[in-house]
C-alpha cells in the first residue's frame, strides 16, 4: 500500500504492552559486536536517504512557482519519507526494532559491566520522532463485487442503481469501528424504504440503516455509524416502474463485498497545526417558533459532492430558509453575504425531517412540526471545514530545515555507535591480551587503561550509563567463589606499599582484622 | 646473619597468608580514612589497590573491582563517607571469607 501503513489498534487506542516498552539485551560481547556494526551501516544508509531528500527540498523551495514539478518533488520526498520508516523499521535484533527508543544493554562478557545505550526514535512521525511526516488514522474501503455477489445480484432484473462507492468517515465513534477485513453488504430494495445492512463474514449484522431512499433519480448516501459512507447513483429509466417492481415481486436482496482495512496516511506537512478533518457545525442555531408549531435545523454535515458542483471551501457560512411551503426556498451565503448555493422550489410542506444537500459538500436537516406560515424566514451560522491537501500548505524551505536537523540526530547516532564499536574492541583486546600472556603485560597491568573503558563509574555521567555499585559487589562476589586462585589479582600490596600507607595514617584501625 | 634473617623476612611476606594480611591492613587504612574524613588519604589507598591489581591473573575479577574503586572514588568525590566504607567492608569481608575457604579447602 503506498503512503500507508496498516494499524492493528482502533483509533485513537493506545497499544497496551507495545514493543516500545521493550529494552533490547544482547547475550554475549559477539552479538553486542555484531549490533553495533550492523546499526552503523544501516544508518549510513539512512543518512545517504536523508541527504538525497535535503537536496530535493532544496530543489522544491527552487520550483515553487512550477506547481507540476513540486507536486513531482513532494511525491518524490514523500515517497522517501516513507522509505526512510521502511529501513528503520527494518533495523531489528530478535526482532526487536532498535531505533524506537528501546534501551539497548550490550553485554560484554562475564566480569564486565553492560554498556547501556539510550538510541532516539528515528522515525519520521510520532512523539520524539524526527518531525518529518505526520501519520493519521484513517481507513481504506473499497466495495467489490465476488462471484457470491453477482450470482445473488443477477437473480433480480433491477435497472438503474449502482452502489459506487465507499469511504471512510473521519471523526466518527472509534468504539465501534470495524476490524480490518471483509464484510458483506446487504441491500433490501424496497424503493423508498430500502434497507441496507453491513454483516460480517460469519453472517452476524453489524450495523442496519433503514428508510433509505433509493427510489428516483440522483445521488443517496448511507452513514453508517461504524465509520463508513456508502454512496449509490441513482437513474429512474423507466417511467411505469422504478428500478425493480418490489410491490409484485417482492423486496430485491441484494449484495456486495466491503473491504476494510485500518491504516494510518503517511503525509509530508509543515504548518504546525493539526491536519483539518472534514466537519460542518452550526455555530448559531435557534428554531423558528410560532405557538406550537416549529421550524428546526439540525445535523449540518459533509456531504458527497454532486458532479459538476464546485467544492465548498472551508469558512464560516449563513444558511437562510425562506419558508413558502411546497416552493420554500434555502440560500447559502459567505461571511460577505456572497451567494455559494442556491435551492427553491422545495417542498417543506410536509412534517418530519427532511434533507436539504447542497450538493456542494454540505447537507442539513430540517424537522417541520406542524409549521404552515408561509413567508416566515430563518437564519442559522454554520462553520464548514473541509481538509486541504498537504502540498497546498507545503513549504519546502521550512522542510529543508527540518531535514538538517534529523541529519544531525543520525550523524549523531552514528557517533554513538561508533562509540560503543570502540569501547567493545578495547574491552575484547584487553581481555584477549591478558588471557594469552604469560607474565604480566604491560596493557593487561595497566589498571588506567581498563579504567578508561568504563568510564561514568556508578551510573551517572559519561556516555553509557553502568550497572550500580552494589551490583557490582554481587558479580564480584559470584566471580571470586567461582575461582580457585583469585587472591593474587588483588592481594599485591607490598610491606614498603602498606607501611608508607599506615605512616600516612593518624590512627590505628579500630576495625582491623584479626585472625 | 643479618642476611638470613632478611631472606627469611623476604619469604615470610611473600606467603599468599602475609599478602592477604597486608590487603586487608590496606582496606583497614582505607576505613580509618572514611572515619577520619580523610579524603586525601583515602584516594591514595583506592589508587594503590587499582595499581596493584593484576589483570592477567583474572580479567573479570579485575575489571569488576576496577567499576567497585571507581564507584568508590565517586563517593569520595562527593564526600559519602558511609557509602565508601561500607564498599570497603564489604570488599574486605569478602576477601576474608575467600581467604578461610581457600585455607580451609588446603587444610582438608
Amino acid at each position: 500500500m503506498a503512503f500507508a501503513r496498516t494499524r492493528e489498534a482502533r483509533i485513537g487506542q493506545t497499544e497496551i504492552g507495545s514493543q516500545g516498552s521493550r529494552s533490547i539485551q544482547t547475550n554475549d560481547i559477539e552479538s553486542s559486536y555484531r549490533l553495533v556494526m550492523g546499526a552503523s551501516s544501516r544508518l549510513e544508509t539512512l543518512e545517504g536517504n536523508l541527504s538525497t531528500m535535503l537536496d530535493l527540498a532544496q530543489d522544491g523551495s527552487k520550483a515553487s512557482v512550477d506547481s507540476r514539478k513540486t507536486e513531482e518533488i513532494y511525491g518524490k520526498l514523500r515517497s522517501l519519507s516513507a522509505g526512510f520508516d521502511q529501513v528503520v523499521e527494518a533495523i531489528r535484533f530478535k526482532g526487536e526494532t532498535i531505533f524506537t527508543e528501546k534501551e539497548i544493554q550490550l553485554d560484554q562478557g562475564t566480569g564486565s559491566r553492560n554498556l547501556l545505550i539510550d538510541p532516539v526514535r528515528l522515525l519520521t512521525y510520532g512523539e520524539n520522532s524526527l518531525n518529518l511526516s505526520e501519520s493519521i488514522e484513517s481507513a481504506d474501503v473499497a466495495i467489490t463485487y465476488r462471484t457470491d455477489d453477482q450470482i445473488m445480484n443477477s437473480a433480480y432484473p433491477i435497472v438503474g442503481l449502482d452502489m459506487n462507492e465507499a469511504s471512510y468517515i473521519s471523526g466518527s465513534n472509534p468504539a465501534l469501528e470495524l476490524e480490518s477485513g471483509d464484510y458483506k453488504i446487504a441491500i433490501n430494495y424496497l424503493g423508498a424504504n430500502s434497507t441496507v445492512e453491513i454483516h460480517r463474514a460469519d453472517g452476524g449484522i453489524v450495523e442496519r440503516q433503514e428508510n433509505v431512499d433509493l427510489s428516483g433519480s440522483g445521488s443517496e448516501w448511507v452513514d453508517f455509524d461504524v465509520g463508513v459512507r456508502i454512496s449509490f447513483e441513482k437513474e429512474q429509466l423507466l417511467q411505469g416502474t422504478d428500478k425493480y417492481d418490489f410491490q409484485t415481486l417482492g423486496a430485491a436482496k441484494l449484495s456486495a463485498t466491503l473491504k476494510y482495512e485500518r491504516i494510518e496516511k503517511h503525509v509530508l506537512r509543515t504548518t504546525a497545526t493539526e491536519a483539518e478533518v472534514n466537519s460542518a457545525e452550526f455555530i448559531y442555531n435557534s428554531p423558528l417558533k410560532i405557538g406550537n408549531s416549529s421550524l428546526t435545523l439540525s445535523s449540518p454535515e459533509v456531504a458527497p459532492i454532486s458532479t459538476g458542483q464546485t467544492p465548498l471551501e472551508s469558512g464560516n457560512y449563513n444558511i437562510e430558509i425562506e419558508y413558502q411551503g411546497s416552493a420554500s426556498v434555502v440560500r447559502l451565503t459567505d461571511e460577505l453575504g456572497r451567494l455559494q448555493a442556491y435551492k427553491f422550489g422545495i417542498d417543506l410542506s410536509a412534517n418530519g425531517d427532511q434533507q436539504v444537500d447542497f450538493g456542494n459538500g454540505l447537507s442539513f436537516n430540517l424537522n417541520n412540526t406542524n409549521f404552515t406560515n408561509n413567508g416566515s424566514s430563518i437564519n442559522t451560522a454554520v462553520k464548514f471545514t473541509r481538509e486541504t491537501p498537504a502540498i497546498e500548505e507545503f513549504d519546502f524551505r521550512e522542510y529543508a530545515t527540518r531535514i538538517r536537523e534529523a541529519l544531525l540526530v543520525v550523524q549523531e547516532q552514528r557517533l554513538v555507535m561508533a562509540e560503543a564499536q570502540s569501547r567493545i574492541e578495547d574491552v575484547n583486546r584487553l581481555k584477549n591480551s591478558a588471557q594469552t600472556s604469560t607474565g604480566p603485560s604491560s596493557l593487561s597491568m595497566n589498571a588506567a587503561s581498563a579504567m578508561s573503558l568504563l568510564g561514568g563509574g556508578g551510573g551517572s555521567g559519561g556516555l553509557f550509563g553502568a550497572i550500580s555499585g552494589s551490583a557490582n559487589l554481587g558479580v564480584l562476589s559470584t566471580q571470586l567463589f567461582q575461582t580457585t586462585s583469585a587472591l593474587p589479582t588483588q592481594a599485591n600490596q607490598s610491606p614498603q606499599q602498606l607501611a608508607q600507607l599506615q605512616a600516612n595514617s593518624n590512627t590505628s584501625s579500630i576495625l582491623s582484622y584479626s585472625t | 646473619m643479618k642476611q638470613a634473617f632478611t631472606a627469611y623476612k623476604e619469604a615470610q611476606d611473600s606467603t599468599p597468608a602475609a599478602a592477604f594480611e597486608r590487603l586487608i591492613a590496606t582496606y583497614d587504612v582505607a576505613i580509618n580514612a572514611a572515619i577520619n574524613k580523610d579524603r586525601e588519604l583515602a584516594l591514595q589507598v583506592v589508587t594503590m589497590l587499582e595499581k596493584t591489581l593484576r589483570a592477567d591473573i583474572n580479567p573479570e575479577i579485575t575489571l569488576s573491582l576496577l567499576g567497585i574503586y571507581s564507584d568508590c572514588q565517586t563517593a569520595l568525590k562527593n564526600e559519602e563517607w558511609a557509602h565508601f566504607a561500607e564498599m570497603i567492608e564489604q570488599l574486605k569481608g569478602l576477601w576474608t571469607a575467600k581467604f578461610r575457604l581457600e585455607q580451609a579447602t588446603i587444610a582438608r
